[in-house]
């Protein structure tokens, strides 16, 4: 996402710098006040919850903070930084003279007058809120490190859309070094957003390879403390750092050398999967490139991030057509990338007709372009494939042709200079086909039929493999929020793991079996159930027979018609089927009976239901009374009353839970 | 359907579809004099200001200040007079009169070409209907709109529209109508299978006489069914199909098209869709945009039915058969070869093309591969959001 933030920048960049400019002159100035107001809000909630992280030792608060960064760089300008510099560093006079330095040096070069029309409002709100609010809390906070880090970093950030690099270095500098002093955990995650912004600076100042031994560095202690976010940030860091001066083979080592921690967020481990494509592909292994490559655009964020996604797919059409493949039009016509994929689609249109003279074109016409995007070193290496595809294409379509004929369509010199390219081919394994070298002539072999060979089996094999991978890590993704925390979030969260769970699943077991349509629906179903299942029985964990025989009944009955679920609409049918239920579950056949009375009761209370008010304690006397007469025991009334709603259509079979259905059962059998 | 006109049954021709034609056509010869003077003639004759100005703009039609005044007065008197009428009925009359007045004044709009306003106004004119054949009909003006500027998102919507209103109860004849509009915009998506359908259906009912008339239609629904049918159904729908034979007479070379394929005649069917080509896919207003995809279609057509007969054949029997030089017939088929679209070989050393068997178990396992493929990405994407 390092060229996603080109991308972003430039469009920042002008935009915000116009807002600050026009709008602190023009009459809408109470309206920027509030969006001001409001930014700085947003920034101290930010800066509470990373307090509420540190307290409580969870990470997550400050991942959920950092994601929010993005939203809060683009509103930010120096009233706002002011005003925050001036709030959290109130008493802390040496780091608030320094950091205004910073927010100064932005605005000096711009407009001498806007300054001051801007800071003479600040102080005075600044003075009337330290004033009114007492300084504990505030001084408490910006002693946290992670705070002073965080606001630190937001400085940072502003300067560098002000493209005042200068002081944006020696802020980015400052910042570092704070970094480095601190041992803490809590710090892994903003540290490691320091790191990037830091390479970042020295990439605008074109001095990348000088913090190179740092960022080395770095990255040692980052792994002996198992920061995980921190070592994947600098791996992926030092791999641009080597990528931008062209250091393939050392960027390799690196690659060799360091472990890519597995718990790195998906945007580092797309952007280490990309720099991996793009030397795998430099170094021609263009499978392993095209995996990586492919894996990179699939993981990267997908509504922003737009720079790195065209950056991904440029190289990942590269490699494609280098493996021989032509992709997928549906690429090119993407509204995001369809610009920016331009010459590439012309490339691919070129090879795709195996048209030499074409490709030629293109690369004269685009060969500029292509060295900015580094693409070019492996664009070259196509004009191989464009005689390639050529010769797959005369393969496909002749079972014998002269060389003569083949020099003549691929616009070559002689029928010797074919002669080689085709054999050439032949043993690269493009086509399979034979030379009669004395006729002068191909014969292509007749295509196998691949469905008889190993190759649909591996094909599958692969795919299952990576179905049980998503499978693996949604269950391992699932993560149970304690009670009062932000439900809806969480289960919104979990119902969604589950469900590509299940959707992941589904797909494996289609892949596995025969693409029947019955086979999948049994599936579904049975995945239905077992979800019904667990909410019924954990309930009473300690008697796990009834629960099943419980949850296998209900499941046996709603597999009937799993659409009515358990909300039967007669309360009779409901009814029903519990009696049926206990006279199969009772083992002895003698109490019929009993179980027939309860029953008739019951219907009896159901049928008139209408005139239920008078009577209804009274019935459930007369219902505790077939309960063996121990009416007393409050679990016994319980289950009363619960049958009693039942009867009268008030509550759902699953209102019951299997302890109450064993004492049921126990009742009926005497 | 019978050969006697019924156009006077059908709804006004309005917009008039055959300008907007004219005007294409006037984009293709820009020198082509009759044309222009035809094209205003007609413009003159119905005072359309603002279509007037549109041709002039695109280059059609050179401007005349003097001319855009006058008919700018008349368009303005009939305006006003529209709107005194609007202004009684809304004054005296009930609701049914003025929406007499509304349709009146949006009708001449469309007339005139004045597309926004006479949009806006159908709108008005269909907030006060109520009947559902009135509120169908003003789709159909929308539709015809739409066609006239071959504006393929106003199409789409009020198809959706006209749809739910047929399904709600419309009666056979708004129903057919639907049927030729839906026939219409299909072909000018290239979705000719659909429109295909479309059109056979409504071959015996055909009234839609404000699209176009008869014979053009059924020009059309030959084009349409030679690419999509399959012989036995095309012998049956339209080789067999009574009301095209009749109006086929006056068509000779739509006959001589749809026959000579059928007749397996390749070297006169390739002549045919060669002229066919020029004279109607690239002057048509719908058709040019996919006159080299259909063409294309068509050969690939012709070659398969020749090549489903034969296990070999010589490169030069079927380049005689086809009325083609070797060399063509060679690129051609390497190429359609390469990409699929023919299942045989060439053996270019002994001049023969061998006729292979279409691998369906193959293709389902590359089929089940690229759209599993497909999937596979998505429920990637999806997982996107599991962080362990």
């Amino acid at each position: 996402m390092v060229e996603l933030s080109d991308i972003e920048m430039k469009e920042a960049d002008p935009s915000s710098g116009l807002q600050t400019a026009g709008t602190t002159t023009t009459t809408s100035k109470d309206d920027k006040k509030d969006a001001d107001t409001l930014t700085l809000d947003d920034i101290k909630e930010q800066v509470r919850t990373i307090e509420k992280a540190v307290n409580s030792k969870e990470p997550r608060f400050i991942l959920r903070v950092l994601r929010g960064l993005a939203s809060t760089r683009k509103r930010l300008n120096e009233d706002v930084i002011r005003r925050l510099i001036l709030f959290y560093y109130g008493s802390n006079s040496s780091e608030r003279e320094i950091l205004l330095g910073f927010a100064q040096s932005v605005s000096q070069p711009m407009d001498v007058d806007m300054e001051k029309t801007v800071s003479s409002p600040a102080p005075a709100t600044n003075e009337k809120q330290s004033v009114s609010r007492p300084q504990t809390s505030r001084a408490r906070a910006a002693s946290l490190p992670e705070v002073d880090l965080y606001i630190h970093l937001i400085v940072l950030l502003f300067l560098i859309d002000r493209n005042s690099l200068k002081s944006a270095l020696d802020c980015a500098k400052r910042l570092v070094d704070k970094t480095s002093v601190l041992n803490r955990r809590t710090l892994d995650l903003l540290s490691a957003k320091c790191y990037f912004y830091y390479a970042r600076i020295f990439e605008l100042n074109n001095m990348l390879d000088s913090i190179r031994p740092f960022l080395h560095s770095r990255l040692r202690t980052a792994t002996l403390r198992n920061d995980f976010e921190g070592t994947a940030v600098l791996i992926n860091l030092l791999l641009r750092n080597y990528l931008h001066y062209n250091l393939y083979s050392q960027a390799q080592k690196l690659v060799l050398k360091s472990v890519f921690p597995d718990h790195a967020s998906n945007n580092e481990w797309a952007r280490y999967l990309y720099y991996l494509g793009r030397i795998r592909a430099m170094q021609l292994e263009y499978t392993k490139a095209h995996q990586h490559l492919l894996t990179a655009t699939r993981k990267a964020p997908q509504q922003t991030a737009i720079g790195f996604r065209q950056n991904a797919h440029k190289f990942l059409i590269t490699v494609e057509l280098l493996l021989g493949d032509i992709p997928d039009k549906a690429t090119f016509k993407n509204p995001q990338l369809k610009r920016s994929l331009d010459p590439y689609y012309q490339l691919t249109l070129a090879v795709r007709a195996g048209d030499l003279s074409r490709f030629k074109e293109v690369l004269d016409t685009f060969s500029e372009r292509f060295q900015q995007e580094k693409t070019w070193s492996l664009i070259i290496r196509l004009r191989h494939n464009v005689i390639k595809a050529g010769i797959k294409m005369i393969s496909l379509s002749y079972a014998r042709i002269s060389f003569s004929d083949v020099a003549q369509k691929l616009q070559l010199d002689s029928p010797e200079d074919a002669e080689y390219i085709v054999a050439k081919a032949i043993r690269d394994g493009v086509i399979e086909a034979s030379i009669d070298h004395e006729q002068g002539y191909v014969q292509s072999r007749e295509i196998t039929d691949v469905y008889t060979t190993r190759e649909p089996m591996n094909a599958f094999h692969q795919r299952i493999e990576f179905c049980l991978k998503v499978h693996n890590e949604s269950v391992k993704a699932m993560r149970y929020p304690p009670k009062k925390y932000n439900e809806d979030l969480e289960t919104a969260q979990k119902v969604y793991i589950l469900w590509c769970q299940q959707q992941v699943t589904l797909l494996m077991i289609m892949l596995l079996t025969t693409p029947t349509l019955l086979s999948a629906k049994r599936h579904d179903r049975r995945l239905f159930f077992s979800n019904h299942k667990t909410t019924t029985v954990a309930t009473t964990p300690d008697e796990p027979s009834y629960g099943n025989m419980f949850s296998n009944w209900l499941s046996g009955f709603l597999s009937k018609d799993p659409n009515n679920n358990d909300k039967h609409s007669s309360s009779l049918g409901k009814l029903a089927l519990l009696k049926s239920f206990l006279s199969s579950s009772s083992s002895s056949t003698g109490n019929d009976s009993k179980l027939d009375k309860i029953f008739e009761f019951l219907s009896a209370s159901a049928n008139d239901g209408q005139n239920k008010a008078s009577s209804s304690t009274s019935k459930l006397n007369g219902l505790l009374q077939f309960f063996g007469g121990q009416g007393s025991t409050s679990n016994n009334l319980q289950l009363a009353v619960k049958l009693m709603n039942i009867a009268q259509g008030k509550g759902g079979l699953s209102s019951l839970n299997s302890s109450d259905l064993k004492a049921l059962s126990g009742f009926v059998s005497g | 359907m019978p050969i006697e006109d019924l156009s006077e049954e059908g709804l006004p021709k309005v917009p008039n579809l055959e300008l907007a034609q004219l005007k294409f056509l006037i984009t293709l010869q820009p020198n082509n004099k009759s044309l222009k003077e035809k094209l205003l003639n007609e413009i003159k004759a119905n005072n359309m200001t603002p279509f007037y100005l549109e041709c002039v703009k695109d280059g059609e039609l050179s401007s005349d200040e003097k001319l855009v005044q006058t008919m700018h007065k008349a368009n303005e008197d009939k305006l006003k007079e529209l709107d005194g009428k609007i202004e009684d009925n809304e004054k005296a009359f009930g609701d049914s009169e003025i929406r007499e007045s509304y349709l009146a004044k949006s009708q001449y709009l469309c007339l005139i070409g004045d597309r926004e306003q006479a949009l806006t106004w159908i709108r008005k004119t269909a907030d006060k209907s109520v009947a559902l054949g009135h509120r169908l009909d003003l789709i159909f003006y929308q539709l015809r709109l739409g066609l006239f500027y071959m504006d393929q998102d106003l199409i789409a919507r009020n198809l959706d529209k006209a749809k739910t209103l047929v399904d709600e109860g419309g009666d056979w004849d708004r129903r057919n109508r639907m049927k030729v509009y839906q026939g219409l915009r299909a072909m000018s998506i290239r979705d000719f299978k659909a429109a295909a359908e479309l059109f056979l259906d409504t071959v015996a009912t055909f009234t839609s006489y404000e699209l176009m008339d008869y014979q053009t239609f059924v020009t059309y629904t030959v084009i349409c069914c030679l690419l999509s049918l399959e012989r036995p159904k095309l012998r049956e729908k339209v080789i067999r199909g009574s009301e095209i034979l009749e109006i086929l007479h006056g068509l000779p070379l739509i006959k001589e098209y749809l026959f000579s394929l059928y007749e397996c005649r390749y070297a006169d069917f390739f002549r045919c869709l060669a002229t066919i080509e020029q004279d109607l896919l690239v002057k048509d207003r719908y058709l040019a945009v996919h006159a080299s995809y259909y063409v294309r279609e068509m050969r690939i057509i012709a070659y398969n039915q020749l090549l489903q007969s034969y296990s070999s054949l010589t490169l030069k029997g079927m380049a005689q058969s086809f009325g083609c030089s070797e060399n063509f017939l060679d690129k051609e088929l390497s190429r359609f070869i390469a990409s699929g679209r023919l299942n045989c070989k060439i053996d270019k050393v002994r001049g023969i093309i061998e006729t292979t068997r279409p691998d369906s178990k193959n293709f389902l396992y590359q089929e089940v591969i690229k759209k599993g493929d497909l999937l596979l990405n998505r429920v990637q994407k999806l997982s996107r959001v599991i962080n362990i």
